[in-house]
């Protein structure tokens, strides 16, 4: 750092004694950098409008076949758009399928990473602490095939071994990977909220007399709960656009169903499905993949948008 | 720590006749009660309700951050007892062999690399630009500061997009980019630009010939006596130079029926049926550039950008938000531009910031197997890519390959490709804790 300081003062003085230029040709350049500087803002905006242009573009077509009809599409509970000679493009049966892996997921994630972030936070002893989250930051960073080949090979084999009608694919072992998966982003996030909450009400509830549990339940959390609520969202919309685990493990049959021991599929995993798979590039089969992908677009942005506004309007401003 | 249940109070703790039945009644119900805040001498640990509630939450605490990092350590674990064994040199020097024993990632690794790498080339300059626009240059005008307020929105709401639906936008942008370059014949580019494709055809002799064609999505070409085709160069050795930018010209000789079948050697070389169908070959050199992309390595690079984008974006913005504003004022006061103070001033401080959130996002693009996954397709990939249009696969992608095979033999393998995944990674954020910890100095 010492380098780049020496060579901030340098360029400070660089900048008061370099020879003076022409006024005219200095604002030229900085209204030119400006100008770049905007395009690059707006390329994010532009990819927002991609996004939406190819999204609207191909559902639109795909409604445009004869066999898919707006009823059909969400009315029924059947997915069926390869075999047989009667297609059926019932979404729930992707969203099902969706649902239940974010709930099992959920069930995990989120109570695990939030006491585990209450420990980390209010009771671990510093260097606890200080060793702890910047693993837990790392593990966060793990590839999501890491745990698909967990789900696999650890998951499923124990799943059977206590209960032998789980399917070698079943949204449990899935559900579980995928909670593991969303455990270390959770538990940071909440921890980020908890530690942000400030001293001086911690200090405020001790000095009343409050046990730690009482300053955490009374105090903490309920201070923190907007940034809890927001890390809980982050979590559960990382679980519904989750993919390759749900690939690996889940299965490949979209089916409503209420037991976790079957075969399922997100629609993540159809849109894997159709890009591995040998499809053609013009076909209903192909455009359908646009229209689950609208689906799972609108899912996520509202779940962020509700993150946002939770943020925003629900944040306890101290200080 | 000793745990007293709540029904028998420790005498220690009921000092004051004023505490003896408030151990009891001290409670939630009850906060006002006075008896809950003293403290008296030799009173070090007090019982009661309050405390043991305390105590047994902590406890559950423990216990779940314990079951919390002993998850978490087991998947470690139970790949690298599957992988560790796998994991060789020739695993990482050899190419995915059908045989998972003589299997490896090499053409993945250098994929990895090369999408990678030209990944953070395009995606860094526009996420700091755009960072540096949101927090260096205040708006001026109403519009400008409700774009802006737009700007930042929408990098919110991107973030939360899964990487899948990046993978979709890639498959249409970048891979086919909208059907807009259409081609007669399906598959082939319609537009490309420095490349050469060749007719190969196999002669009487049984060496390889080479005719040009115009682009490659030509129909095969009509052979007529004399016109100009090339061979392999013969090296000193005798044995012909494999190199398709080093052919030789030779004249072609066309073998129609009723033709008499050449006797001699060096005819025999340069002559082919008129029936031979022959087939496709390319010479690429690595400027090669078609329009669309094809699920090349320049389309990969591009989709993991939308990825990547606006991590690159929040944590060069958050970074410049850590720069003190007096280093700024400091340099405006001295009649610096807006810009020589971003270029000289607030950069240079907050280059470490950038740098670490940089290297963190890379990481997640190297660990990224979905988009890819969308654009390209399951793939089988032997060589490193030559150029940026060239097919590719990283190692994410090869090892779903393997994961996604019924034999255990390929989940090995495929565990022993998640160990070197992991452990690149590990050096990325290695390096990024270090510029961390290394930058970490106040500059207020």
């Amino acid at each position: 750092m010492s380098m780049a300081a020496d060579s901030l003062d340098q360029r400070v003085g660089r900048i008061f004694e370099s020879d003076r230029r022409n006024l005219a040709s200095v604002r030229r350049r900085e209204s030119l950098i400006f100008a770049c500087l905007v395009a690059c803002g707006m390329f994010s905006l532009a990819v927002t409008v991609a996004i939406l242009v190819v999204l609207v573009t191909q559902t639109v077509n795909f409604f445009g076949f004869e066999e898919v009809t707006v009823g059909n599409f969400f009315g029924s509970i059947r997915w069926n758009p390869l075999l047989g000679a009667e297609k059926s493009f019932g979404i729930w049966a992707l969203v099902s399928g969706t649902l239940m892996v974010t709930t099992i997921a959920m069930a995990i994630a989120l109570p695990l990473g939030l006491i585990t972030a209450v420990y980390l936070s209010e009771y671990a002893p510093s260097r606890v602490r200080s060793f702890l989250k910047p693993i837990l930051e790392i593990l966060a960073g793990i590839p999501t095939v890491v745990f698909g080949l967990f789900a696999l090979t650890n998951n499923t084999p124990s799943l059977r071994l206590i209960d032998e009608r789980f399917m070698i694919f079943n949204a449990m072992s899935g559900g579980i990977a995928v909670g593991i998966l969303c455990l270390p982003t959770v538990c940071s996030l909440a921890e980020d909220a908890l530690q942000a909450v400030p001293k001086t009400l911690r200090e405020g509830a001790y000095g009343l007399g409050g046990t730690r549990f009482d300053a955490v339940m009374k105090v903490i959390l309920p201070a923190a709960l907007s940034g809890i609520v927001s890390a809980f969202l982050l979590a559960i919309a990382r679980a519904v656009g989750e993919t390759m685990v749900v690939a690996i493990a889940c299965g490949n049959s979209p089916q409503v169903t209420y037991d976790p021991r079957e075969q399922i599929q997100t629609m993540t995993g159809f849109m894997v499905q159709m890009a591995t798979g040998d499809v053609s590039n013009y076909g209903i089969e192909y455009s359908s993949m646009y229209a689950v992908a609208g689906m799972l677009f609108l899912l996520t942005l509202s779940i962020t948008m509700v993150g946002t506004v939770v943020r925003k309007r629900f944040r306890e401003a101290y200080e | 720590m000793s745990v007293a249940p709540e029904s028998t109070p420790s005498p220690e703790s009921t000092p004051t006749p004023a505490s003896v039945p408030a151990s009891e009644s001290v409670n939630r119900s009850d906060p006002g009660h006075p008896a809950g805040l003293l403290r008296q001498p030799g009173n070090r640990r007090p019982t009661g309700p309050r405390r043991s509630k305390d105590l047994y939450f902590h406890i559950v605490c423990i216990f779940v951050a314990a079951i919390s990092i002993a998850v978490l350590s087991w998947l470690l674990f139970s790949v690298f007892r599957k992988g560790a064994s796998w994991l060789t040199w020739d695993y990482v020097t050899s190419p995915p062999e059908p045989d998972p024993m003589t299997a490896g990632i090499f053409p993945a690794i250098w994929g990895t690399i090369a999408v990678c790498t030209l990944c953070a080339l395009v995606t860094l300059p526009i996420g700091i630009a755009t960072a540096i626009l949101l927090e260096e240059f205040k708006p001026k005008t109403k519009f400008i500061a409700w774009l802006y307020g737009l700007i930042q929105l929408n990098i919110s709401n991107l973030a939360g997009v899964p990487s899948v639906v990046y993978g979709i936008l890639g498959l249409t942008a970048f891979v086919s980019m909208f059907g807009l370059f259409e081609s007669d014949t399906p598959g082939q580019p319609a537009f490309e630009l420095g490349g050469t494709s060749f007719q190969q055809y196999t002669s009487l002799s049984g060496r390889s010939i080479y005719f040009p064609v115009d682009s490659s999505s030509d129909g095969p070409p009509t052979l007529v006596d004399g016109a100009e085709a090339f061979q392999y160069s013969i090296g000193p050795d005798g044995r012909p130079i494999i190199d398709l930018g080093r052919l030789v010209p030779i004249q072609l000789n066309v073998l129609d029926p009723g033709d008499p079948y050449p006797s001699d050697q060096e005819l025999k070389s340069r002559t082919v049926r008129h029936d031979d169908y022959g087939g496709r070959v390319h010479d690429r050199p690595w400027y090669y550039f078609r329009l669309p992309l094809g699920s090349g390595v320049l389309a990969g690079a591009l989709t993991l950008m939308l990825v990547i984008l606006p991590v690159v974006i929040i944590a060069t913005q958050e970074s410049l938000r850590g720069v003190p504003s007096t280093l700024r004022d400091g340099a405006r006061g001295l009649g610096a531009t807006p810009w020589q103070v971003v270029w000289n001033v607030t950069l240079p401080a907050a280059t470490p910031g950038i740098m670490t959130g940089s290297i963190l996002a890379m990481s997640r693009a190297i660990g990224e197997t979905a988009p890819i996954l969308i654009i390209a397709g399951v793939v089988y990939i032997r060589h490193v890519p030559q150029h940026f249009m060239d097919d590719f696969t990283v190692l994410p992608m090869q090892i779903y390959n393997w994961i996604d095979r019924p034999q255990e033999e390929f989940r090995n393998i495929a565990a022993a490709g998640i160990l070197v995944l992991l452990a690149i990674l590990l050096t990325f954020n290695a390096i990024a804790v270090l510029i961390r910890q290394l930058t970490q100095r106040p500059l207020s």
